[in-house]
């Protein structure tokens, strides 16, 4: 029952955020900009048109009712109309979003993979070549920006060894189209070459994306483990004759992991921050890239509908990562409780 | 005499004594010296490279189609190479350092000092409706990844690199509020805080004498970290086009222009591309040593 008023505070947290959020993008998209309807017409309409114009869209009202009906028509779906694309944003939305959110996945599962293998390797042989190894190669992965990791991987990889592809999603004719994830597609339609291809195609990108967060979660788990290896309950389990592998992850990984998966959390929400730099890079159809676009062509309802999208998913993530670490550490668990 | 005197008081001054054994402690790190020397040779760059540089003028709009595209190590008069105008490369990262460190000086001295006074006080009044209203507020702002919402701001203002720092500095107090409500409201319950309480201090007195000492390790570890990753943000603002512009010597700048003469001419921009790589490792093992130097 506590786990779930706890889900529930979260909840109420994240829901006032997105709140407060959409209150600050919506004076920064309508109020600084200047007058929308001015930016609208033609500067030589005669006044009593503007005035009629500005009646028809609503725009005579007080600021806060403006808000208001704003955040009615994003309840019913509508994110206004883009200038950029000239058609609705929640289309462009539905179009772009899916393939940046693959990406973006296959970052996560990469960096928790990478991370669990790098840093389980360097608390194992702490203090030997392992770990410094994995020092060294988590110091060069944080200071290497995204971006930066993603023009050397394309330079070297795409260009030089032609291992991978520079750019885009698919060179074999896509799958059709039902959710719009080009990944679950071809597998509905059992088109297991484009599935490869795209994964192909993907693993550059998502690589470079992740390589930062991996470096630095390698080394909280490292870190971790090393710390929890003096612990009596680990010389416990050990002096009882355990073999040692199943005293290194069952005792010694699962609470070591705890104040990593936080980080990996957080890393993962911050990936759709990043995205924006590697998609540009690796000419990726997705969210970030038409997102870019959209900005440089100052389209407003674009710039706002990104940042309450990307604000919706980043506080799912953050709140699946608090279920995660809830449910790996009793300790929290026992203090929701009142123990 | 008195100087003596003064000296030698200094010396034995328990204040004295903990930073000489922080430094021992930071001197012994090899790693931590690497950060504090590659820091500081990023610090005299930033500041002195329209001085040292070999081709000032090479920091704006000029153009010698003559020595265009020059690659790296092969004339001793363009170490590093030339760009699409002929400028040389090692005197625009030279100047990049500048901006990006400017950049990281503006950010922190705008966002340090009110995230850390909100963070107080909201730490000290734990509980009550002030730190609720201070870490609401300041959630919002970290509701999307910093450089989404840095990219929008700069977006609907004019993009440049004032206004870059403008919106990055909104991005970044809440962070500082944060750290600091978290070291400081676990403090508020300390024997010595409740004493000073008891004794009948102002409220003034006990935050900003008795807490905020208390705080400095972790604020001081958090600010040089942060010079990374603003330069970071500072540098991606700019890779999109939304931060500093062409023909400005920012690094993000560079490495965008660059990049479409890429995979053949790698070098204007994998060139600064490394110098924001040094600059965010140099600032980091420092941090790390600071951090190590706090903790006993």
């Amino acid at each position: 029952m506590k786990m779930k008023t706890y889900v529930a505070r979260r909840l109420g947290f994240a829901l006032f955020s997105l709140i407060g959020l959409s209150i600050l993008v919506f004076y920064l998209a309508r109020v600084i900009p200047g007058d929308p309807v001015m930016m609208m017409v033609d500067p030589r309409t005669p006044p009593e048109k503007i005035e009629e114009l500005r009646h028809a869209l609503g725009l005579d009202k007080p600021l806060y009712l403006q808000y208001f009906f704003w955040l009615e028509d994003v309840f019913r779906g509508d994110l206004g109309f883009s200038v950029y694309t000239k058609r609705s944003v929640t289309s462009d939305v539905l179009e772009y979003l899916p393939a940046s959110l693959e990406l973006v996945v296959l970052a996560a599962l990469m960096e928790v993979v990478g991370s669990f293998i790098l840093g389980v390797l360097a608390g194992a042989y702490a203090y030997k070549w392992p770990d410094n190894l994995v020092r060294i190669i988590s110091y060069i992965g944080i200071s290497i920006p995204s971006f930066v990791w993603a023009i050397i991987f394309q330079l070297i990889f795409a260009w030089q060894l032609s291992l991978f592809p520079t750019g885009g999603t698919l060179d074999v004719p896509s799958p059709p189209p039902v959710t719009g994830f080009t990944s679950l597609d071809s597998l509905i339609a059992f088109r297991f070459d484009a599935f490869v291809n795209f994964i192909w195609h993907a693993t550059l990108p998502a690589f470079a994306l992740c390589i930062g967060g991996m470096a630095q979660d390698a080394r909280i788990i490292r870190s971790g483990m090393v710390e929890n290896k003096d612990k009596e309950y680990i010389a416990m389990a050990t002096s009882q004759g355990l073999p040692k592998r199943l005293v290194m992850f069952k005792y010694l990984l699962k609470p070591s992991i705890i104040p990593a998966v936080t980080v990996m959390g957080m890393d993962i929400a911050s990936m759709l921050g990043n995205a924006f730099l590697v998609e540009r890079v690796f000419t990726w159809p997705g969210f970030s890239k038409h997102a870019i676009d959209a900005m440089l062509m100052k389209d407003l309802n674009t710039i706002v509908a990104t940042v309450m999208v990307i604000g919706i998913i980043f506080a799912m993530v953050n709140i699946i990562t608090d279920i995660i670490v809830v449910y790996l550490d009793p300790r929290i668990r026992l203090m929701e409780r009142g123990e | 005499m008195e100087k003596i005197r003064l000296f030698k008081r200094i010396k034995q001054s328990p204040r004295w004594e903990s930073f000489r054994r922080r430094w021992y402690k930071f001197s012994r790190s090899p790693l931590s010296i690497a950060g504090l020397v590659i820091s500081a040779a990023c610090i005299f760059i930033g500041l002195f490279a329209p001085y040292i540089v070999p081709y000032p003028e090479h920091g704006g709009f000029f153009s010698n189609y003559a020595d265009k595209f020059i690659p790296p190590f092969q004339s001793s008069k363009y170490v590093l190479g030339t760009d699409y105008y002929g400028r040389d490369v090692l005197t625009r990262t030279m100047l990049g350092f500048q901006y990006s460190l400017m950049m990281a000086g503006v950010v922190l001295s705008l966002v340090v000092a009110p995230g850390v006074i909100l963070g107080l006080i909201a730490g000290y009044h734990k509980g009550t409706w002030i730190d609720m209203a201070i870490m609401r507020i300041s959630d919002i702002f970290i509701a999307v990844p910093p450089l989404v919402l840095a990219l929008a701001i700069c977006s609907v203002l004019e993009p440049n690199i004032f206004n870059a720092m403008m919106a990055v500095s909104l991005m970044w107090w809440p962070w500082y509020a944060r750290l600091t409500f978290n070291v400081s409201s676990a403090m508020r319950n300390e024997y010595f805080v409740q004493a000073t309480e008891v004794m009948g201090a102002s409220t003034f007195h006990i935050i900003f004498k008795e807490i905020l000492p208390n705080c400095l390790g972790p604020i001081l570890t958090k600010v040089t970290l942060d010079v990374g990753w603003v330069i970071l943000i500072g540098s991606a603002l700019s890779f999109v086009g939304l931060g500093a512009q062409p023909p400005t010597p920012d690094l993000g700048t560079m490495v965008a222009d660059g990049g479409q003469w890429m995979p053949e001419r790698w070098w204007p921009s994998m060139f600064p591309a490394s110098a924001i790589a040094i600059i965010i490792l140099g600032f980091n093992l420092l941090g790390d040593g600071i951090r190590d130097m706090f903790t006993e």
